[in-house]
């Protein structure tokens, strides 16, 4: 089990291979379809540094009370839909991303580029990645809804799984192939 | 029926709605630890563990098991009374509302083109609401409740096959389709497969389908034959929990069929993620409420 802390130091990022389970400890951004539709097609100005930093595909339920964010629900959502901003987000300086699902060959040459990880995160456990936030620091464009930007503090967010490293080793989609194969055998048996 | 009867129709409905995203109905539970005892890889097995262990979190302190409040659909038995389908919408609607709002839980429901939240899970068309008729349930109607998450809902998919692909051309379709899933879906997957009818019977019959609680077959023996055979090539494609690898990809496949016109063979396959979420209860014109399915 290995812990790390954001932003991801690049010795760090140089130890960790697919299949490792890790927990995550600092700052998170959270952010999705909408979000990255408004920094990379609508090209606002994004409202903060991410070099470094560890961004989760998700959009939480939450709540403004005493003038505070209080996230009451969070987890992680399908990757393959943010594929077409992936490598813009890495060229932010990105270093990790949080996510479920395979991501393809499209963009895992990214991740070798740019020296970036891509963590699977168990797809509808938000209980508990819920209860490994501790606060909300920021929300950017509330206009989003649960889409909006979020910097959250986390306290061991996990277990993850490192499901593509840096040398370019792509967990999930080694498994998707061996599926494809799988599903030939199966398809001749009929 | 009078009005306290729609009231009590809102308040099940509200509930259930909360009730299907916190507590995992039972069947399913035992299935994943079933899965659990089964899966040989040793990462799908660690991913099996913690499902179980987000879904004891959840339970305890009443979290959302996943976060995606899913878009509201209920299926509603009626037995063999009288009321106002309107009115029953319409309690339905509310119950949704204000779930949402009690809740804060998030809203799903947008535009499909301005991509505009509605803010409460409602709208024209939300939630939506299947109607079966049950005489067996006497004076009284049963609600269940399927806030259906969309990573899932995503990665189904339907087809109008030929008559002549036969029912090789249904497993091929349901293979294709499951495999394409991959581990995008939160798979282990209860698969709902619909054979026949026309274009939206199809998509409704696979629907229906995975509303079926874990562990009952189809009485029709040649569609309890295709589960069987399709459980078995389904978690023989290898995609493991969450797509890493393994023997479980599904906890169940369930097909429902119905008539088709004799130059179609619709088919539709509706993937449901391990969450299974389901809450039903009964009310009977008396207003008794009897919830049932969870863990408690």
């Amino acid at each position: 089990m290995k812990v790390l802390t954001t932003p991801l130091d690049k010795n760090v990022i140089n130890t960790l291979k697919i299949g490792d389970e890790v927990y995550i400890s600092g700052y998170v951004y959270i952010l999705r379809d909408a979000t990255l539709r408004r920094i990379f097609e609508e090209k606002s100005n994004l409202p903060v540094e991410l070099k470094g930093q560890v961004v989760l595909f998700g959009a939480p339920s939450f709540i403004y009370d005493k003038g505070e964010y209080k996230i009451l629900s969070v987890g992680v959502t399908t990757s393959q839909r943010m594929e077409k901003y992936i490598p813009s987000l890495l060229s932010l300086g990105v270093k990790g991303i949080i996510g479920k699902g395979e991501l393809s060959e499209l963009v895992t040459p990214a991740f070798k580029d740019k020296n970036a990880v891509y963590f699977l995160f168990v797809g509808g456990a938000a209980a508990l990645a819920t209860s490994c936030i501790e606060r909300v620091e920021k929300v950017w464009w509330e206009d989003l809804y649960g889409e909006a930007l979020f910097k959250v503090k986390v306290n061991s967010l996990g277990p993850a799984f490192v499901a593509i490293d840096n040398m370019g080793n792509n967990l999930l989609l080694d498994n998707k192939k061996k599926v494809l194969d799988n599903l030939k055998k199966l398809l001749q048996e009929i | 029926m009078n009005t306290n009867f729609y009231e009590k129709i809102k308040e099940v409905s509200e509930v259930l709605y909360y009730k299907a995203l916190t507590v995992i109905p039972i069947d399913v539970v035992e299935k994943i630890k079933r899965a659990y005892n089964l899966e040989e890889s040793l990462l799908g097995k660690r991913i099996l563990d913690i499902i179980l262990r987000n879904i004891d979190i959840a339970r305890k302190r009443n979290l959302l098991v996943c976060q995606d409040t899913g878009i509201p659909v209920y299926l509603v038995e009626i037995g063999d009374m009288e009321l106002s389908l309107t009115k029953l919408r319409n309690s339905i609607r509310d119950g949704v509302r204000n779930s949402t709002l009690k809740n804060h839980l998030r809203p799903n429901m947008v535009h499909p083109i301005t991509r505009l939240n509605t803010g409460d899970n409602t709208g024209k068309y939300s939630p939506i609401i299947h109607i079966e008729l049950n005489e067996k349930l006497g004076k009284a109607i049963k609600i269940i409740a399927l806030p259906k998450g969309s990573g899932s809902e995503n990665m189904s998919a339907l087809t109008m096959l030929r008559p002549a692909d036969g029912v090789n051309g249904i497993k091929r379709f349901v293979l294709e389709t499951v495999a394409n899933a991959g581990g995008k879906g939160c798979p282990p997957y209860i698969v709902g497969i619909g054979i026949g009818g026309n274009f939206e019977q199809v998509a409704y019959l696979a629907k229906k389908a995975i509303f079926r609680p874990l562990g009952y077959r189809n009485e029709d023996e040649m569609a309890r034959q295709l589960e069987e055979e399709l459980f078995f090539s389904i978690n023989n494609l290898g995609i493991g929990p969450m797509g890493v690898g393994g023997k479980i990809t599904a906890l169940g496949v369930h097909v429902e069929i119905s008539e088709t016109h004799i130059s179609s063979l619709p088919v539709a396959v509706n993937i449901q993620c391990w969450r299974g979420e389901r809450a039903e209860a009964i009310v009977t014109e008396d207003l008794q409420v009897k919830y049932m399915g969870g863990q408690d």
